[in-house]
């Protein structure tokens, strides 16, 4: 059994869509199994740094990514510490600066701050 | 995690996959952890393998490359260690994949390979005579005629200090006699450094990890 050295839990919305398995549920079997592998060794992994980690976003309210690659793209999973576990909040892809969905940061600002104010439930990632 | 991993193997596309994922992700954690042990970096490891370092960097990103056997070859010989490439059961490959572990995972280089199993076998007898049981950890036969015919490792390998020609005795003599003769050693040298410490039983044999016995691991034959 693995030992979870830092946690991930997923938001959850008021209609209780859990929306990090919406966003798997949406990925090629590639790249499933390639976010598998890379989130399973982060949450084995004590200090998240670059390059598979960004702390701070420019504008982000204090979120940050986790980044990989998989079937050429750019993956991103936004989300922020808080108590010893990382939610995330948005999966989505990069490109050239810009984020698919479009609006991934912005949405992503404002699950943050609903989790903050315990206005939504969120789940340990589990998929 | 083992359960749902298995739940997805049962997709073939997923199954492929994952293979797939192993290199393409797994690779990358376990040239980094690599790394982090012996303290070296990209540039190091951009000089060890004759590659440039932008390459070096793309095979340490997730997903970013994917490594051939030709390349892992070139960075398991820049590390000085094996590479295994072999057909095995997706159940296998799955357990390895869960207890990867990339805070710890480390592979000894051939010389830190060599001085741990010399210490192996410096510290086996003395568990059997601890114990009274029969040998837990002592090397096979391959391994045994490999340390008798090597000098390196008696020449101070690992931290040991024992003359080549000793070890090669005590690791020739099938232990029975090397016991003693060690043995002997160390209540030598606890009497020269004027301690009456001698110890009673054997932690090593009990599971713990510190020797009851430092002066053995620094003790001079003479």
């Amino acid at each position: 059994m693995s030992v979870w050295r830092t946690p991930i839990r997923c938001y959850v919305s008021q209609a209780g869509n859990n929306r990090i398995a919406d966003w798997y549920k949406g990925l090629s079997p590639q790249e499933k199994a390639d976010a598998d592998e890379f989130l399973k060794n982060m949450r084995k992994t004590i200090d998240w740094r670059p390059p598979d980690y960004r702390l701070r976003l420019r504008d982000g309210q204090g979120l940050g990514e986790l980044r990989w690659h998989s079937e050429n793209k750019q993956h991103r999973l936004l989300g922020f510490f808080m108590g010893g576990a990382w939610y995330a909040v948005v999966g989505c892809t990069h490109k050239q600066q810009i984020y698919d969905p479009a609006d991934s940061l912005t949405t992503a600002k404002r699950y943050k701050k609903q989790i903050e104010r315990q206005e939504v439930q969120t789940v340990e990632y589990d998929l | 995690m083992i359960s749902s991993i298995a739940e997805k193997l049962r997709d073939p596309e997923y199954r492929r996959a994952f293979v797939a994922s192993q290199m393409n992700v797994g690779i990358p954690f376990q040239i980094r952890a690599l790394l982090k042990a012996r303290g070296r970096t990209q540039d190091w490891l951009a000089k060890k393998t004759g590659m440039l370092q932008p390459r070096i960097s793309g095979l340490i990103s997730p997903g970013k490359t994917r490594p051939n056997v030709e390349t892992l070859r070139r960075v398991a010989d820049a590390f000085d260690c094996g590479l295994a490439v072999r057909f095995v059961p997706f159940t296998e490959l799955a357990e390895w994949s869960e207890k990867f572990d990339p805070e710890s995972f480390n592979v000894p280089d051939f010389n830190a390979e060599m001085a741990l199993l010399q210490s192996k076998q410096v510290i086996a007898p003395l568990q059997e005579q601890a114990q009274g049981a029969p040998d837990l950890v002592a090397p096979g036969p391959f391994v045994t005629r490999f340390l008798a015919g090597t000098h390196a490792v008696g020449a101070g390998a690992g931290g040991y200090s024992f003359p080549t020609g000793s070890v090669a005795a005590l690791t020739g003599s099938g232990t029975a006699a090397g016991v003693l003769e060690l043995k002997a050693i160390v209540e030598f040298r606890s009497a020269t450094n004027g301690s009456e410490h001698q110890p009673t039983s054997n932690p090593i044999a009990a599971g713990g990890n510190q020797s009851p016995w430092p002066e053995v691991m620094s003790c001079q034959i003479q």
